[in-house]
């Protein structure tokens, strides 16, 4: 598993390969992340559902699409 | 009555060797529920219309209580003419401020791309637009 992480402040995404991220739709900035969607979901309980999104970001070694 | 939305495209970051480049992805949020079980996040997807099927992680059907039994596998091909088995069953999706759809979705074990809309959610919408100009994605219902 490759992770990376973003030290530009431009790109205000970190991602993490792999792995399922939940992040500000506003700012994209991610609050939190886990290998696992159930652990995520348990991590938001006090984050305000209308302003995260989730999303599972691949390895970006291996990247594709179908 | 139409709506229209718009998903400004989502930066991702890719590493080459010693370099970081930013690309800008057309990922939408939607809405997935089935029966009485929904997310109550929005999940972020990428407008492919060249998938065939819309492709969710298996993850997502077992936090949505989809049994596996209920599940019809598939086979489909991808890229490098590789075939792989996806679990079929139809699951209701919307966008946010819009009324759900009942949509056949794949779900697939170790999923390791994106969650990948294809064309069953192109095929909802009166329009999609990618605005590359404006990197946002735009959808008309």
């Amino acid at each position: 598993m490759v992770n990376y992480r973003m030290t530009n402040n431009k790109l205000r995404f970190i991602g993490y390969a792999n792995k399922w991220v939940a992040f500000r739709k506003q700012d994209q900035y991610v609050v939190a992340s886990s290998t696992n969607i159930k652990t995520l979901i348990a991590k938001l309980q006090k984050e305000d559902t209308r302003q995260i999104s989730i999303t599972k970001v691949p390895s970006d070694k291996y990247s594709y699409s179908l | 009555m139409t709506k229209r939305l718009i998903f400004p495209f989502l930066k991702i970051p890719k590493i080459r060797v010693n370099t970081i480049r930013e690309y800008q992805k057309p990922l939408v949020d939607v809405f997935l529920s089935y029966k009485h079980k929904f997310i109550p996040f929005s999940i972020s997807a990428i407008m492919d219309s060249a998938s065939d099927f819309n492709i969710f992680d298996m993850e997502i059907a077992q936090v949505l209580g989809i049994k596996q039994n209920i599940l019809k596998p598939i086979k489909i091909k991808g890229v490098g003419n590789k075939i792989i088995t996806v679990y079929q069953t139809k699951i209701r999706m919307a966008f946010n401020g819009t009324q759900g759809h009942d949509i056949s979705a794949c779900f697939c074990n170790n999923h390791t791309a994106y969650q990948i809309l294809g064309l069953p959610t192109f095929n909802i919408c009166q329009q999609v637009i990618f605005d590359i100009t404006n990197k946002q994605t735009i959808l008309q219902l």
